[in-house]
Formats: structure tokens, sequence, C-alpha cells
């Protein structure tokens, strides 16, 4: 009996030293992630934020916005047409929890002046696209953890011209810069990058302040007085490497076939006997756009050799996607000065002229493209409003939301809606997205707040954002 | 609760007061062949009270000189023995002749073995003949409708790999989770790594009331599997063979139509030849050919009228360039499937003494399936060996040894490159020996041909791709060579131990135990297999690795997994009976560690050189990933069971645990259970002596879980695997972390009672279990504006309330006749979301099902699965038939149904499920098996139904209508489809034929007609068996036991709601994608023992 208990409390003993040897409760660094980062390289950060990796919320695709390319007729739907046939459209915010909340790592961690200069820029293009998209999006509490309210548009432009401004001021250009994949860490390019997206987000609001003393037209010339973007050297394009990282409209026809140049684009460019359409087509047979599935099927195998979105030769691995290009802004500020915002007596930058810039323009833009420029004949006279957006419409192919943004703005070109369109109730070309049933649920306050600030309040696809009112 | 301890302490004082006078004898009690009987009732003879042995049929007894023990067991014929002046008494029992009832073993775990008969919890054990009434390589499947409370989601026998899961009383997570532990001779494994012929028995812990012991791996149950061990036998070598093969074939598929062939048009198109086609054309010109291209069955009647089959237009082959005659082929789907073969065979060497027990067994599995090109290969090896240094010390091991290798690409979601065509886009007219025989036809330039190609007017010399190649298919047996997928792993698992006896009534053991898997997967799609010009179909297969490949240009895919997961476990047991009172008690401590690490590869676009399988012959960077996991948990449990004279039972249950995954804070888990039973005919023995056993028993437990590795504190930033020219890419995490975050939690009481009359002639047993799980770790969605896409918190609630009925009864139990009939029953009163994410305004979380796909608008591919605050579990949602307070169809102008977004169509979860199993034995020797097994309630949703409807291979697309005309003719001529409802929009009453092509088209856009009920009844196995009496024979000299067995496998459904697919086997949990056909075998088995 005694050996028995002197057992037992050996056997208890042996527990106790294990229990204690082992630390029951402390595991050390057992739970630490080994594939975790406490530290992170910013200019990483940048590099994925430009590269877009994986998501529809980077930055080269805003540029390529399917939808849009279709809405603006761009491109035509060659299988499974839906939103050229203007199916409900919808558009959420992924954007913030990606590459917004990324550009924030950016500019808290404070690493470089033009680093974090580059980070506020991106941002206000980011949300450049979302608002142009939705109308009323969270801006000003944005990204800080808790629900956002949803701002005013005015509001947000009025942030964005001002952010714009201020990070183009920050820019110190003393190199430094790391991982810009997109202007190759060249600050001064980002400079006129951000001075000529304040030039385009001032034009944007025609309908809303067109006097040349408004404040649009205000903030126009201070953006061209800036220093904007006048050489195709200085065009902002994402030149892709090829092998993980391919140019998408080469991706999307490899295998995969859904869309091909629009009739609309190119009738556009023969009725001009343009030679872009050697560039911005694969063959001389266009798709017709908005047709129903069986009929675009039916056409389609008749129609092998139909014109797919850009030549063979600019849709390679490693071709480059156009974000803002020289060509743009030489319209914007020929359209300005059409408009009386610059040019002889205007308040300020007299000497801008609206014929030269169209010509600038259009030369930028076949230039951009490899193309032989057209003759002293394609700019004969009438010099009109229409003249010079088509061409910024043009020069915005393949970029949807370029195209999309003009025609909202300026009725121009016009456009016959798709002939079978979805739904009886929405036959027109759309002139938003809606927000998505995300929204609906997490921010129903701020969805109702978008909603009221929408001609008509309702957040469908026909209703009006504010610069679009 | 305090007041039954204290109760019990008094109880307790009294017994040490009262045996004061007396003297101990231990000893053990054995059978005929020197094995235990556990649990045998030992009482002095003329006295009341009587204790039970241990399960190792040891008992330690207060006696006076002159005293007889009175010893019983089930089973047995009770003995006397006269104590005399002994102090040890070894007693042998008979077994009576008339062997109805074994002294069932409950297994709980850490070696804890106790007698079912006092039991507390809700367990139910399965002896290893029940389990194998016939031979099945899968636990999971062998236990269907022989455990009441448990659900199969079987899977089609030609997945060769899947085990189907168990739900254990319904779901116990918001997304649909019940996996319970299998815990195998104390190693805890995956059900698949169970050898059924090596199993002695399966003690089912239903819930956490009763495996509370496991700490936070038992939250929902524990199946505890012992295996089998050596016997000492008389005679023999201790060599057993058991030799089986079966043969398997398809036994259901979907009806489909045999009238219509492929093809979009009620006609043909006449071929005429053009210039620049090819010359050996000429000789099809004016001949009439169908579309090969859209993948549907509206093509013209199939009368045997001459038409260019869709190989015509290939040179090179028999068959280059003639016409055939259009007839259908109504089996060819079923041709495509070849027999299923699998053998399966272990060889076990036993060998017992007096101190020392050893067992080696392999087995042997060897199968080629039903689909082309797969096989699966198993080597198992089985051992258990334990020995006895002293009389005091004893060493054991035991060893489970797997090695698998399989091929087969067995995914069978929608749109695959069989099933996937077969019932949802495919021409009726195939003949499958010729797309078999032509599976190699290629053209000069390496295009490989399809059923599924061109028209003529497509023909383009300089695109030839465009005509011959695939255009939404392969050829199904191509895409079957030219993908492989070849999965590979050995597993390691088992333990040293060590016990030692420090007396009668005490013993520890030390154990070391492994669970070692080292898995490594490849899939490889050849160069030579042509990419499909429409490849979004199988490109959206993105589940299966192989699938994502066949849009491309060849690929290869490895991985490597090595797991390791071991546990130290230092176990002190100790069993004391004290004349009326026993006492059991369990404690121990489990360090546990689980390291796993993972690296995968796979090329991008295609290969440098053709056909040559390495990462390094990637056309673009390969894509590298690497994942290390950590994970150490330490704890410390107690298991006490106290009893009183055989008829009073408590037991408690504590376990704590700290794990390494939660806030070290605060890093507890504490798990814990109670339970009581009282078996009342100990009472009325003398006064109702028919009955044979009455208890009552409750139990109630609560364990909460831990947290995965690395959930907390989670991620801040991660670095990606490509790079950009050379620049690599960071990201920042939106999802945020609660710094409180805990597992979560499930509480169980349950309430029960056992009889059995008659001496077991008839017994049954009921139960009703409540269970709440709740507080799981859950991303809850965050507004995308604050710029974090979702928080990682303890939210939400799913309860389950319902019974669980076993019933036995043996209608005959002669000498030559018996029959025995085992029943289960269990009814699931609710399973309810009570909460999802503990706010108010999103009351739903979405489960998984079908993926948004093209339709109209804003319609999906099919129903989504749903949580649903205040419904049952797994409600499947979506475009449901709009219907007026009458419920009449809302039908629009155009003749399609109006549709409601919000329709709920019910609960994936069926109402009851349950089994009966019925056992003839007719001399001993032949025995014949009917195992039954049935659910009713519950819904699916068929996507074969949906599409296949939509193309036409459907046999409901070419019915005759109410009018007697097919409904594919003209509406002008009496065809279409009869429908009523009212109007969309004046509600006035509609009455009207549709356009059938339109009628089934995905335009009508709901899922009313797709969702099916899972209700069925069904034979899942039928077994004769025959023991060959070898000394009759004149062969015993040689063979100590022979049976010979053949079976049967789902020889009947004997009734479903719908006959397309076997209710038992739908794929996943919304429904089915595109199942592969149930299988229905025979197989054949021969025992030999020697």
């Amino acid at each position: 009996m005694k050996n028995y208990k002197i057992k037992i409390a050996l056997f208890s003993l042996g527990v106790a030293t294990l229990l204690s040897c082992n630390k029951v409760k402390n595991f050390g660094d057992t739970n630490v992630n080994p594939a975790n980062i406490t530290s992170p390289a910013t200019y990483a950060i940048l590099t994925n934020v430009l590269a877009g990796a994986g998501t529809n919320t980077g930055i080269w695709p805003l540029a390529k916005d399917n939808s849009a390319t279709l809405w603006i007729q761009y491109a035509s739907e060659t299988q499974y047409p839906s939103a050229g046939l203007y199916a409900i459209p919808t558009y959420g915010l992924g954007a913030y929890t990606g590459s917004l909340l990324n550009l924030k790592t950016i500019i808290q961690a404070n690493n470089n002046p033009d680093e974090v200069a580059v980070a506020r820029i991106l941002t206000q293009y980011i949300y450049w696209n979302l608002t142009d998209a939705l109308g009323s999006i969270p801006y000003s509490e944005a990204l800080q953890g808790f629900p956002p309210k949803f701002d005013k548009q005015e509001d947000i432009y009025k942030g964005m011209i001002a952010e714009l401004t201020a990070a183009s001021n920050q820019i110190q250009n003393t190199g430094g810069l790391k991982g810009d994949i997109l202007l190759g860490n060249d600050a001064a390019k980002w400079k006129k990058f951000a001075n000529s997206l304040r030039a385009m987000m001032a034009i944007q609001l025609t309908k809303r302040y067109p006097g040349a003393n408004d404040y649009a037209a205000v903030e126009f010339r201070a953006a061209i007085t800036d220093g904007v973007i006048t050489s195709n050297a200085d065009n902002v394009k994402l030149v892709f490497p090829g092998g993980s990282f391919k140019n998408q409209y080469w991706a999307d026809h490899d295998g995969q076939r859904d869309n091909g140049e629009s009739t609309q684009i190119f009738n556009m460019l023969s009725s001009l006997g343009d030679g872009r359409q050697a560039a911005f087509g694969s063959s001389s047979v266009p798709v017709p756009h908005g047709i129903k599935e069986a009929t675009i099927n039916a056409w389609i195998k008749a129609n092998i050799n139909w014109s797919r979105i850009l030549a063979d030769n600019q849709r390679l691995e490693t071709s480059p996607i156009y974000i803002l290009t020289a060509s743009q802004v030489f319209l914007a500020r020929s359209e300005a000065a059409f408009r009386g915002w610059t040019g002889p007596g205007a308040p300020g930058l007299t000497t801008e002229n609206s014929v030269d810039l169209l010509k600038q323009g259009v030369d930028a833009s076949f230039a951009q493209w490899g193309i032989a420029l057209p003759p002293a004949s394609y700019y004969n006279a009438p010099h009109t409003l229409q003249k010079i957006v088509e061409q910024a419409f043009l020069a915005g192919f393949p970029n949807g939301r370029a195209g999309w943004n003009i025609y909202r703005r300026t009725g121009f070109p016009v456009l016959t809606p798709a002939p079978d369109p979805l739904n009886a109730a929405h036959t027109t070309i759309p002139r938003r997205y809606t927000y998505t049933t995300t929204e609906y649920s997490l921010s129903p306050a701020g969805v109702a707040f978008g909603i009221s600030q929408l001609v008509p309040a309702a957040d469908t696809q026909e209703a009006r954002i504010w610069w679009d009112q | 609760m305090r007041r039954f301890l204290s109760l019990f302490t008094m109880l307790m004082l009294c017994g040490v007061l009262a045996f004061a006078q007396s003297r101990v004898v231990s000893g053990k009690v054995t059978d005929a062949t020197g094995n235990p009987v556990p649990f045998a009732t030992v009482k002095i003879k003329g006295k009341t009270t009587g204790l039970s042995a241990d399960n190792n049929g040891a008992y330690t007894i207060r006696v006076n000189n002159g005293d007889v023990l009175q010893i019983s067991g089930a089973g047995f014929a009770a003995i006397e023995v006269p104590v005399g002046n002994l102090t040890v008494i070894n007693s042998v029992m008979e077994r009576t002749a008339t062997t109805d009832l074994k002294e069932v073993v409950v297994s709980g775990g850490y070696g804890i073995k106790r007698s079912l008969r006092t039991a507390s919890t809700n367990t139910q054990v399965v002896s290893s003949e029940q389990l194998n009434t016939i031979r099945n390589t899968n636990i999971n499947e062998a236990l269907a409708g022989k455990v009441a409370g448990i659900q199969l989601r079987g899977q089609s026998g030609a997945k060769l790999s899947a085990t189907g899961a168990i739900r254990l009383h319904g779901v116990s997570s918001l997304t649909g989770g019940a996996d319970i532990l299998y815990v195998l001779d104390g190693t805890r494994v995956a059900s698949d790594d169970i050898n059924t012929d090596d199993v002695e028995d399966v003690t089912l812990l239903q819930g956490p009331a009763a495996a509370a012991i496991f700490g936070p791996e038992g939250a929902n149950g524990a199946m505890v599997i012992t295996s089998k061990r050596a016997r000492k036998t008389t005679s023999g070598m201790g060599i057993e063979l058991n030799l089986g093969v079966r043969f398997d074939n398809v036994y259901i598929l979907p009806n489909y139509q045999n009238s219509y062939a492929g093809g979009d048009g009620y006609d043909m198109k006449k071929y005429t030849w053009k210039a620049g086609q090819p010359v050996e054309w000429k000789v099809l010109d004016g001949k009439y050919y169908p579309d090969y291209s859209e993948d549907v069955s509206w093509g013209p009647r199939m009368v045997g009228q001459e038409y260019i089959p869709w190989y015509s237009w290939y040179g090179g082959h028999e068959r280059s360039f003639t016409t055939d005659k259009l007839v259908p082929h109504p089996n060819n789907a079923r041709e495509f499937y070849e027999t299923q073969q699998k053998k399966y065979n272990t060889v076990t060497f036993t060998k017992a003494t007096d101190n020392m027990n050893a067992k080696l067994g392999y087995t042997n599995v060897d199968v080629k399936g039903l689909v082309p090109t797969t096989w699966l290969k198993r080597h198992q090896v089985n051992a258990k060996l334990s020995f006895d240094l002293t009389d005091r010390l004893t060493a054991g091991l035991t060893l489970n040894f797997i090695n698998q290798r399989s091929n087969g690409d067995f995914n069978d979601a929608y749109a695959n490159q069989s099933s996937g065509s077969f019932n949802q886009w495919f021409h009726r007219n195939l003949d499958m020996g010729i797309v078999k025989e032509l599976r190699n036809l290629k053209t000069a330039t390496g295009i490989q041909a399809s059923w599924n190609h061109n028209g003529p007017d497509n023909y383009d010399p300089t695109n030839l791709k465009d005509f011959y190649g695939p255009y939404y298919w392969q050829n199904f047996y191509t895409a079957y060579d030219q993908v492989t997928t070849l999965n590979n792993f050995n597993k390691v698992q088992g333990d040293v131990s060590l016990t030692y006896k420090i007396s009668k009534d005490l013993r520890i053991m030390g154990a070391y135990r492994i669970n070692n898997i080292n898995s490594f997967n490849e899939n490889k799609v050849s160069s030579d297999l042509t990419d499909m010009k429409f490849a979004s179909q199988a490109s959206y297969n993105s589940t299966t690795p192989g699938a994502t490949f066949l849009s491309t240009k060849g690929g290869y895919r490895s991985s490597t997994n090595n797991f390791h997961d071991e546990h130290i476990e230092l176990t002190a047991i100790y069993n004391k009976t004290i004349r009326d009172f026993n006492i059991g008690a369990t404690a121990g401590l489990d360090i546990h560690t689980q390291v796993q690490h993972n690296n995968s590869a796979n090329t991008n676009g295609g290969f440098n050189t053709p056909n040559l399988y390495t990462l390094g012959n990637s056309k673009d960077a390969p894509t590298v990933n690497d994942f290390r996991f950590k994970q150490k948990d330490n704890g410390l449990f107690l298991a006490t069971q106290f009893g009183f004279r055989r008829f009073l039972n408590a037991d408690i249950t504590l376990r704590n645990d700290w794990s390494s995954t939660l806030p070290p804070n605060n890093n507890k888990i504490f798990a814990k259970s109670f339970g009581l039973s009282f078996v009342f005919s100990e009472l009325t023995k003398n006064s109702l002596p028919w009955l044979t056993l009455g208890k009552i028993r409750g139990s109630w437990g609560e364990v909460p879980r831990g947290l995965n590795a690395y959930d907390f504190p989670g991620s801040l930033y991660t670095q990606g695997a490509v790079q950009w020219n050379g620049n690599f890419m960071q990201s920042t995490s939106s999802t945020l972390v609660d710094p409180t975050i805990r597992g979560a939690v499930a509480t169980e009481k349950n309430v029960g009672a056992d009889f059995a009359f008659f001496k077991n002639r008839v017994g049954f047993g009921v139960t009703y279990t409540e269970r709440i799980n709740k507080d799981f770790p859950t991303f809850i969605p965050l507004p995308p504006g604050s710029g974090y896409s979702q928080k990682l918190t303890n939210a939400g609630e799913i309860n389950y309330k319902g019974w669980d009925v076993t019933f036995n009864v043996k209608p005959f139990w002669m000498k030559n006749f018996k029959w025995e009939i085992n029943a289960t029953y269990a009814y699931a009163i609710s399973n309810e979301v009570i909460d999802v994410n503990g706010e108010p305004q999103s009351a739903w979380k979405d489960i998984g099902g079908a993926a948004p796909f093209r339709l109209v608008e804003t319609a999906t591919f099919g129903p989504s699965l749903r949580a649903v605050e205040g419904q049952q579990w797994g409600q499947l949602f979506g475009h449901g038939i709009k219907r007026d307070a009458a419920g009449n169809a809302l039908i629009n102008a155009n003749g399609t149904y109006a549709y409601d977004d919000n329709t709920f169509f019910g609960s994936v979860l069926p109402k009851y499920t349950g089994g009966v199993q019925s056992t003839f034995t007719v001399f001993n020797d032949f025995t014949l098996s009917v195992n039954i097994d049935y659910q009713y309630g519950g819904i699916y949703y068929s996507t074969s139904d949906k599409w296949g409807k939509s193309t036409g291979v459907l046999a409901l697309s070419a019915v005759l209508n109410d009018r007697g005309i097919p409904i594919r003719d003209p509406i002008a001529n009496g065809g279409g489809v009869h429908i009523f409802g009212v109007d969309a929009v004046t509600l006035k009453p509609v009455d009207m034929y549709v356009n059938a092509r339109d009628y089934y088209n995905g335009a009508n856009n709901t899922f009313d007609n797709d969702i099916y009920d899972l209700t069925f009844v069904k034979l899942r196995e039928l077994a004769f068996g025959y023991n060959v009496p070898v000394n009759k024979v004149g062969i015993g000299k040689w063979i100590k036991r022979m049976n010979f067995s053949v079976a049967a496998s789902n020889p009947w459904l004997i009734y479903a709601k719908t006959r397309d697919f076997d209710p038992s086997e739908i794929a996943n949990l919304s429904g089915e994608g595109a199942n592969f056909p149930g299988l229905r075998g025979i197989g054949v088995n021969l025992k030999l023992g020697f």
C-alpha cells in the first residue's frame, strides 16, 4: 500500500514536471505565420496596384471597362451577348479593399515624398473612375475602418482636383521612386499625369460649369499652366512584360473570343478615310452591334474573318494598355479653347488655339498607333465641337471609359442603341452603373443618399449622375 | 449537480464503513478460448450486492470465508465458485448454446472501455459482422442505415477515391459541416484510412456529450474504431485470407430522348461541294448533314434517313467520306462507361500467447474504374503488437500503413467531358462505339477530331482548326486519354506505448502517436490535346485542376504535401470496485503538435517542348506556392465513472486544452460533460423477469473548439508569387480579426431509454437530443468603403432537435433458423439557423451552390444554397415561378413564366433517415443479409435536368402533349407544351401552347421544375454467405474456417421520386452538377482460415 502511494506521488510529480517543462499555456512563436510580412515594402505594394494583378479594381482594368466599351460601341459581343444588350450593370466597390487600401498603406508609411505623391495621384484616379461609374460613393470618410458616408459627386470632384493639385505640388523629383512599372520611376511624368487628370476632370464638368469663369474653367487653366502631357513619350500606358502578365486584349482572344470591333467605330473611321482602322481592327469585317444570341451566333459562323479588337500587331502579349495619352489631353485643350475657357479673349491661357490643338491631338493619336499622319484635308472646315469630340472619342479607343465619358457629357458621337435589348425596360445606352447588392445590404444609408443625388432619383442605369444632369 | 455529488460522497463513505470485516479476493473471468469476459457480474450468493468486472474481465471483491461467488455474463452460462481460502479466483465461463447477446463494449477514447449497458450517453456500437455484411472498403458506406442519426451523403462509385460524408444529426455549422472525428486505435485519422476488413468494432459517440474527452476535436462526435487483435486459439495457424472480386456497372442514368438527333434545327442541310474544299468531299455532294457545332439535340427526327456523320469529313480512317443511317443510339452514354472491376484481398496473420499478442495484416485493393482510364491501387498494412515484458509492464505497437495511387479526373461538375456532355450538351445520335474507335483520330496537321465540330461552310484552308477542331467538346475518350490526374500518398499512422500496472487497480500508459501523410499529386495535359474553339464551358470547371487546362495548350501541375501530426499521451487508468461501488477514472495529458508543408506549382501558357512534363518546361513563368502550418495543443483530462450496484451510474468528463491557435492571453478551451444512467431492470429482475433491460439515461456536454493556425492574429501584408519584370509585389490584407476571437461551441443535451425484453428477443432504444452550435469564427462582411472587406469574429447559431430510435427483434431464434432484424430511425425535428452573423440586416448567408451564368437579366445558373435565419438550414433559393394568391403560375405574353427572384424551394436536409437490416441464418451455415436504408424529405437541384431539357437531350423534351402530338411539332400542327396559369399583367386565365424549344430553353428561367426530392428507399446490400463445413467435406485438416459469399450492392432502388439519379449519391450539398451514374455491382468473396 505504501509502495502504491509512492508511485502515485511519483506519477503526479512526473505529470507536473512535464507540464511545467512544456509551459502548458505558452506556445512561443508557434502561431506566427511564416508567410506574413509585418513591415511592408511600399514600392512592392505600388507595383501590385499598378499591375492590377488578378483584380478588376487595379489601374489598367479601369481603362479596359468591357461593358462601357460595348455601350459606346467600340466593341460588339460575338457570343453570349449580355452587357451589350443592356443587362443591368452593377459596379462594386472592391477597389476600396484592394488598390485604395494598398495606396493608403503607402501614404501612411510616408517613406518618400514622391512615392506618397504617386499613391495620392493613383488614389484620385481610382476615385474618379468609381464616381463616374456610380455617382455618389464614399470619399471623405473612406478607408477608415468604419462604415463611411457617401459623398455628393460635386464634393468628390472638388476634392479630387484639390488633392491632385496638392500631390502634384508635393513631387520633389529627387529620385528614389521604385517599383513604378507605369512611368518608369520618373516623378516628372507623374506630375504631368496628375495635372492632366485635373484637366480631364475639369472638362468633364462642362454641363455643370460651362462658363469661362466658372470653377471648371479655372481649374482647367490651372492644370494646363502647371504642365500636362504634351508628347507621346509622356503617355500613361502600362506596357505588359508578357509571361505572367500579358496584355489583356491578347488574353481575351486566347482561347476565348467574346468581343470584336464594332461596326460603329469601323464606320466612323471609314467615313473619315482614317488610317487608324489598320490598328483598331484585325480585318475589314466589323461585328454588328447589339444583336441577340441566335443572330450573332449565325453571323459569326458565316463571317469567320470577323474583326478582333485591335490589329494582331497591336494585340501582342507585350502590347501596352493606354490609360491617358497626349492625344486625349490635346483634344481636351482643343475643346476648352473652342468653349472659350482658353484662347483669345479667355480669362487666361490666351495662346491656346482650338484648331491647332485638334491637329496636334489627332497627329498624336496617329503617331501613338504607328499610323502615317493624315493629310491636311483631314482637318478641313468647319471646325465644330462635334468634330473635336469625335476625335477625342476615336483617340480614346479602346478605353471604353474614355469614350463613355465623352458620349455622356456631349452626346457625341450620335449612337443608335442596340436593336435587340434584353429587357423592354432598358433599351437605351446606360448612363451609369447601379449599386451592387453588397452595398444595399452593408451601406443602406449610403445607397439611399446616392440614389437621392440621381436624376431621376432611382438606382437605374438610365439615371444621370451629377455632372450628366 | 452539486446535490448529486454530495449525495454520492455520502454513499461512498457508507460503503467504506460497511466492508471493514472482510478480506479481498481478485480474479479474472475468461471464456473457453482465454479471452476475457468483459463486465461480467460477480456477486456473493445470498446477498443482493454485486459488482462488474472491468473490460478485461478482472475484478476484486471483498468476501468472507465460506462465501460462494456467483459469476454471470451476458451470453454465458452463470457459474458458482466457492471462495474457500483462495485469494485469486480465475474463472472460465462457457458460452450458452443460444448466444443471443454479448456484453457490448463501448470504446470511449484514451483506452477507456466500458459496458454499453450502463452508458449514460447516446452511443451505438456496430460490430465487425454488422459492418461487413458485404465487404465494403469504405466505412462510411458500410455504416449506412446501421446507426440511428447518421445520414450518408454518398458519391457515385465511379469516383474511385471518394468516400462520401456522414452527417451526424444534421449539420453543425452554418456552412454545412458535420465533420466527425475518426479515431482508430487511439489515433485520429481520416475515414478512408480505415480498413473495414480490419475493424473489430465501431463505437459512435454521438455528439459533444459523449465525445468530450477528445476535447475540441470531439465537438461533433467521434467514431472510435478498434481494430482486430489476435485471439488465442486452440487450433490452427492464425492465418486468414479474405479474397474478393466485384464487378460494377451503370445502373442509373437520366432518361434520355431517342427521337431527335443532334443539331439545332428540324431540317438537315444539303451539302454542296465548293472549289477549295477537299476533293475527297466531292462524294458527299448532295447529301445531308446536321449541325455538328451546336451541342444540343434539337435536330432532325431519327428515322433511318441517310446523313453525313461527324467523322465522315475527316480523312484517314475506314469511315472517311461515307454516309450512315440516322438512327437512335439509346445506350450511347451507357456504352461510354466500362465495367468497374475491383479486387479486394486481405491476408492476416495472428498469434496470441499468454503474454504476447500479435497481428499483421496486408490488404490490397485494385480497381479498374467505370470511367475509362481511371484506376486505383492501394496497399495497406495493419499491425498490432503487444507483449508483457513483466507481469506489470506491457509494450505495444499499432501501425496503419497505406500506400495509394490513383488516376482519374473524377470531376462530375457541370460540363465535364463525360457526364457533363451526356446529360447536358450532347447529340443523341452519336454511336459511342465509333467515338471510341476514333479516339486517336487526327488530321495530317495534328488537329484532333471531335464529334462536335464546325459545319463545312466554315471550312477555311488557312485555318483548318476552325473546321476540324473541337467546338465545345473533345472526343470523350481523347479527353480522358490526354488528361492525367495522378494522386499518390503514403500514410503512416499508429503508436508505440508502454503500460505499467502499478497495482491491480491502477495502470499508467505512455504513448507516442503519429499520423504522417506524404502525398504527391500531379496533373498532366498533353500538348496534343487540341484546344476547343469555345472553351468557356470547360474552363468553367475550375474546381478540377485538369479541366482548367483544357482550354490551353498542355500543362503540368504537381504538388507535394507533408502532414505530420503527433500526440504524446500520458494516461493513468484507475478502476476500483468496493462492494457496491465501482469507480473508473482516467486522467491524462495529451501534448499535440501538427505541422504541414505544402509545395505546389504549375506551368503557365503551355510547354516549350511538347509533352515534356516538367515545371521548368513552362512557357511562361510557372506559378509556385508553398504553405506551412504549425499548431500545438496541450490537453489535460479526467474522465470518471461512478457505478452503484450495477444500476446507478454517473459519468463526469472534464478536459482543458491550451491551444496555440487562440489569442495567447486567453488560450484555454474547457470541455465538459456529465451523464447519469439508471438501469431499473436490475431492481425488477425478480418481479419482471421478462424485462431483460430497462434503462433511462441522460447526458449533457459542452465542447468549444480552437481555431485554424494563423487565423489569429491574421496577416497584415502578403507577398505575391509572381513578379513583373523583376518587380515583386506585396499587398495589404483587407481582413480584420477580432482580438477576442474564439472557437465555435457545441452544446448538447439528451435523454434516452433502452429496453430489452424476453432475453433480448425484442429491444429498442430511444434518444431525444438537443444540440446548439454557435459562435462560429465567421467572416462578417464589412462595407467596402471602410477599406476592409470582412472581419473575422464569432457569430452564428444553429440548433438541432431530434429523435433517434433503434429497434431489434428476433422473430425466429431456433437452432436451425434464426432471423434477426435491426432497424434505425432518426427524425430531425429541427435543424434551424438561429443567427447568421449577429446582425439583423443580413439574415442569411450564401453557402455555395451554383455560380452565376449567362442567362437573361439577373438570372443565375441555379439556385443558391443559403443559411437563413429562422429557417431550416440549407435553403435552395432563387428564381421560382411567380404565383398569384391562388397558386396559379403567372405567365408572360411570350409564354414564359414570370419569376420571383426570392423563392425559397425548401431545405436540402432530409427529415428522417434510417435503415433496416435483416439477417437470416439457416442451419447455422447459410446466411442471407438484406440491408435497406431510407431517407425522407430534403431536396436537390439538378443541373443536368435544367440543361438536359433546354438542350433537348432528356426525354422530357420529346414527349407527346395532351393532344397526343409531339411537343416539338409546330404549335400550328398541334404540337407545343401546354401551359396553364394567369397572365402576368392582367391576371386573366392563360391556357396556351408554347414552342417546346422556347419552353425548355434557358429563357424559361425558373428552377421549380429542376428541383427534386431526396426521398428514397433503397436495397443497398444483399448478401448470401455459406460457411463451408470444412470437417464434413474433409478439408478440415488444412482449412479451419471457410466462408463463401455472394453480394450485390445497389440491387434495387425501391422508391425514389426521380429516377434520373440515385438520391443517396448526389454529389454536392445543393444538388448535382452532372453526377456520374450510380453503380450496381455483384461481388464474390472467399474467406479462409488456416
